[in-house]
């Protein structure tokens, strides 16, 4: 084989079988069936219903987490006072 | 016109018109098989990647932007990153398998010819992934330079390089076949 027409015409040699009418109803079919977050989504009323609540839930982590926050610290700056002051408040001690 | 067929149709896909899809499985699904069946070498596992290929097309449809690229080229973009992640978690199975099988109980012209076909399959396989991608998109399906280098998510030079390769490594492993 020297030349490109001989190549060309060996590689036309290897033909594919077009597709099964099975193939085309099985892929036509899948694109059909809705995702299974669409399901999810329509089983919880659609965007209506779960897009206020997704915002309500995302306000109440934030709102939370901030209070949260600010209790913690708090506390730790009480202990780091006694810590300071070379206290101990527990039972034990105080009996003492 | 056929492009910018394809391109209504896609956008009426991305609307959720399933009429509009079936018309581009009708239209691409062949080309879409037979690259992967050429790629993979095995009916089985195209039919697979053919299918997943047309899956995402239409889960990504509305994202399509027309004017970019063929929408051809764009399923075959699909099709062979789905190909690579396949190749990824697993080694393809063995190819020639069902060629070899129907030459069982076929007449002799028949018979040479899918001894032909199954050959160049065989020589294909050889070849490494992205020249055989380059010479199965330019030589089976007629896609220019530029086009294959599209899909390919490679540069022209490069696209041209691999061809002038994939055409020597064939002729190499099929003229040393015939001796």
């Amino acid at each position: 084989m020297s030349t490109d027409t001989e190549l060309d015409n060996l590689l036309n040699a290897y033909r594919v079988a077009p597709a099964s009418a099975a193939l085309r109803q099985r892929i036509v079919q899948n694109a059909s069936r809705p995702s299974p977050w669409a399901e999810l989504l329509a089983a919880i009323g659609g965007w209506r219903i779960a897009g206020p609540a997704l915002a309500a839930s995302l306000m109440f982590g934030v709102v939370s987490q901030l209070w949260w926050t600010q209790s913690v610290s708090h506390s730790v700056a009480e202990d780091s006072v006694w810590t300071l002051a070379m206290l101990n408040t527990t039972q034990e001690w105080a009996n003492e | 016109m056929t492009n910018c067929e394809d391109d209504l149709l896609v956008s009426r896909a991305g609307k959720g018109e399933h009429a509009a899809f079936e018309v581009l499985v009708n239209r691409h699904l062949d080309a879409v098989l037979g690259f992967a069946e050429r790629m993979i070498g095995t009916r089985a596992d195209a039919e697979d990647i053919a299918q997943d290929t047309f899956a995402k097309a239409w889960q990504q449809a509305r994202r399509w932007k027309p004017g970019q690229a063929q929408y051809r080229t764009w399923l075959f973009q699909l099709a062979m990153n789905l190909i690579r992640d396949r190749w990824r978690k697993q080694r393809p199975s063995e190819p020639l398998d069902d060629t070899i099988a129907d030459t069982q109980a076929t007449p002799d012209s028949q018979l040479q010819s899918a001894a032909q076909a199954a050959r160049v399959n065989a020589a294909l396989q050889q070849l490494p992934e992205r020249q055989r991608a380059a010479i199965i998109l330019n030589h089976y399906h007629g896609l220019g330079n530029i086009e294959t280098a599209l899909a390919m998510d490679a540069s022209v030079e490069s696209v041209e390089s691999l061809l002038g390769r994939a055409r020597r490594s064939l002729r190499q492993s099929l003229n040393s076949e015939r001796v």
